[in-house]
């Protein structure tokens, strides 16, 4: 509503004669003039432009102002055959007539012109607010229905968050144990490890000086002590237990040294007190993941392993490792009679791709587009969390990487990961 | 100012009567028109009124030629009081140059003097006039009467803003010229300010001033 568009009406503007005076009234009025007894009347502006006229000139003439606002507008002039009172009593009588005819029209075109304005004005009025009021129901209508859409996604937003918090609070937990367990296990199996080793020296010590009696001082001893000493070796299988002694203290040693390696990896999976990104060996992540694993492959399951060179990613390493631990976790579970996990790790481009691979029955195509919703799941109840590759995926984006699934028609279901190399992610 | 123009030399000033119903506004341009000199004054122009009511407005038009030929035209105006015509209030209000604001001096009236003051200054805005720049007298009229407020209340009120005070009792004369000469007053200063009316078109501001405000006998 623009201060011009009012003022195009001013209430109060000046009018001129010709405005103010119809010419068809202002001829009928001369008529009455004409009929009274004049020869002719006329009606001239300001300007002396003749206006409207009836009748003829005469000598005898009488001339009356007009006037507008109390102000000459123009006049008005009486023609008669003769002078005197009856050419001035109708000069005064058309003049009184004219003036009270434009007086009506000022009072008419007055009340029209406000009248004009006001309709203009509450027009205006109107349509501004019909526009605000059009626009803010145009505002409600988008906020309710996006209101419901909003609402599933604050929704979504919230089940990721808590999954998340779930699985850093599970870490931080699992990562606290395996510190504290490395701790007491390392030191004990430490010196067992160290005690086997000196173990094995000590026995070898003691077979040879044993072997050097059996075979030096038994023929110098009396016949009868040396067959009892035959009979004892043989009872006691002490040629039995110099063949085993090896054998066992390798096979101890192999175990405590897995052990120890056990619990380097479960340290090293869970990243205690590592955050951010850090420069990352994601066949090593592999490897370490695959390990604290080992207790979930069942027996018949074959896991292989084709790890390629991959340059060293600026990424959270425990971020990787749970993925990692998600999808393999996942395969594992498979029920398929002979359960095969292909792991490869390789350079495409500028991203460093991990695909894990298994031979089981597949993702249907219709629940494809769910697996990474939280909550998801087909196993039976109480058997799933369907929390495991929703948070791999979050735990990938989260290191700036990217996670896909492709059943090939062979059969199966490939998860590829991919990373990109000079991703500064954490 | 409704119309300026140089090559005409001529010039149509307006002035507004404001104020709440029944204050008095149309009695103000009864008693000017019945104490100016009708010689350089139009006649008083009631437009329709329902039960004595301004339901349009009132005009007296008045006009004075300087001795350069430049002639100044002013039209009084009233307004409606009542609130419901407040679309006509802002249509008379547009390109105003004056306005005399005409309060009620009863008790008991305070309320709506301040009501319709507040509407003065809503529409002067949506007309785009400024209140602060636009001349503007208050006039606190009825002091005939018994039951209103003092002299000195009004003082204690109004006296902080500024605006010029004028007593009066429009049904008896008084009052009225005073506050209608104020504010030709201010308007004359005001247009003088803009068009420079003395130093290029000869209008004096006293002539102008006793011309348009000169009383009959």
């Amino acid at each position: 509503m623009s201060i011009d568009r009012k003022l195009e009406f001013i209430i109060g503007e000046d009018k001129n004669l010709t405005q103010l005076l119809e010419v068809s009234e202002a001829l009928m009025v001369l008529d009455g003039a004409v009929r009274a007894g004049a020869c002719g009347a006329e009606i001239s502006d300001s300007n002396r432009v003749l206006l409207a006229a009836c009748g003829g000139e005469s000598p005898f003439s009488a001339m009356r102002a007009i006037l507008v606002e109390g102000e000459p507008a123009g006049s008005v002039v009486v023609y008669a055959a003769d002078s005197g009172a009856r050419l001035e009593g109708i000069a005064d009588m058309l003049h009184a007539a004219l003036q009270t005819l434009i007086n009506g029209a000022m009072k008419r075109m007055l009340t029209s012109e406000a009248h004009t304005t006001i309709v203009n004005q509450s027009y205006d009025e109107l349509l501004e607010t019909n526009e605000k009021l059009s626009g803010s129901e145009r505002q409600y209508r988008e906020l309710a229905a996006s209101l419901e859409t909003k609402v599933q996604e604050r929704t979504e937003e919230l089940k990721r968050a808590y999954a998340i918090m779930l699985q850093k609070e599970k870490l931080a937990a699992v990562g606290g144990l395996a510190a504290g367990m490395a701790h007491e296990i390392n030191n004990p199996i430490g010196f067992v490890i160290s005690n086997l080793n000196t173990l094995t020296k000590y026995a070898t010590k003691l077979k040879e000086m044993l072997e050097f009696y059996h075979t030096n001082c038994e023929p110098a001893i009396p016949e009868d002590l040396a067959r009892q000493a035959e009979t004892r070796w043989r009872e006691l299988k002490i040629g039995y237990i110099f063949t085993d002694l090896d054998g066992l203290v390798n096979q101890s040693l192999d175990g405590a040294r897995r052990v120890q390696k056990l619990v380097a990896d479960m340290k090293g999976f869970s990243h205690v007190g590592e955050t951010g990104a850090v420069p990352t060996d994601i066949n090593l992540e592999l490897e370490q993941t695959l390990s604290v694993l080992c207790h979930e492959v069942r027996a018949g399951t074959v896991i292989e392993c084709n790890l390629g060179s991959v340059p060293t990613v600026r990424l959270n390493p425990a971020l990787l490792s749970q993925a990692f631990l998600q999808i393999i976790r996942n395969a594992l579970q498979l029920k398929a009679p002979a359960l095969k996990i292909v792991v490869t790790t390789g350079q495409q481009g500028d991203d460093a791709r991990i695909q894990i691979a298994d031979n089981g029955p597949g993702i249907p195509p219709d629940i494809r587009d769910h697996i990474f919703e939280p909550f998801f799941t087909t196993k039976d109840v109480g058997q799933g969390t369907g929390m495991g590759l929703s948070l791999a995926e979050q735990a990938v984006q989260a290191c700036g990487g990217k996670i896909s699934i492709t059943c090939p028609p062979e059969g199966g279901t490939v998860f590829t990961v991919t990373v990109p190399i000079g991703s500064e992610h954490s | 100012m409704i119309e300026f123009d140089e090559q005409a030399k001529k010039l149509v000033v307006k002035l507004v009567y404001y104020g709440p119903a029944l204050s008095g506004k149309t009695t103000n341009l009864l008693c000017l028109h019945d104490q100016l000199c009708n010689e350089g004054r139009g006649d008083l122009m009631v437009l329709d009124t329902v039960d004595d009511r301004t339901i349009f407005f009132d005009l007296l038009p008045l006009f004075y030629v300087a001795p350069s030929g430049f002639r100044i035209k002013l039209k009084v105006f009233t307004v409606p009081g009542q609130v419901r015509h407040d679309a006509t209030r802002k249509a008379v209000l547009q390109r105003a140059d004056g306005i005399v604001f005409v309060a009620d001096s009863q008790k008991g009236k305070m309320g709506t003097n301040a009501e319709s003051f507040a509407n003065l200054e809503n529409n002067l805005s949506m007309v785009g006039l400024d209140i602060d720049k636009l001349p503007l007298v208050i006039q606190f009229n009825k002091r005939d009467l018994p039951d209103i407020i003092s002299e000195d209340e009004v003082n204690a009120t109004w006296g902080p803003t500024g605006l010029p005070l004028v007593m009066a009792s429009s049904l008896q004369g008084a009052g009225v010229l005073e506050a209608y000469r104020r504010i030709v007053a201010l308007a004359f200063d005001a247009l003088d300010a803009r068009l420079e009316l003395t130093a290029r078109y000869g209008v004096e501001r006293a002539d102008f001033v006793s011309s348009v405000s000169r009383i009959s006998g």
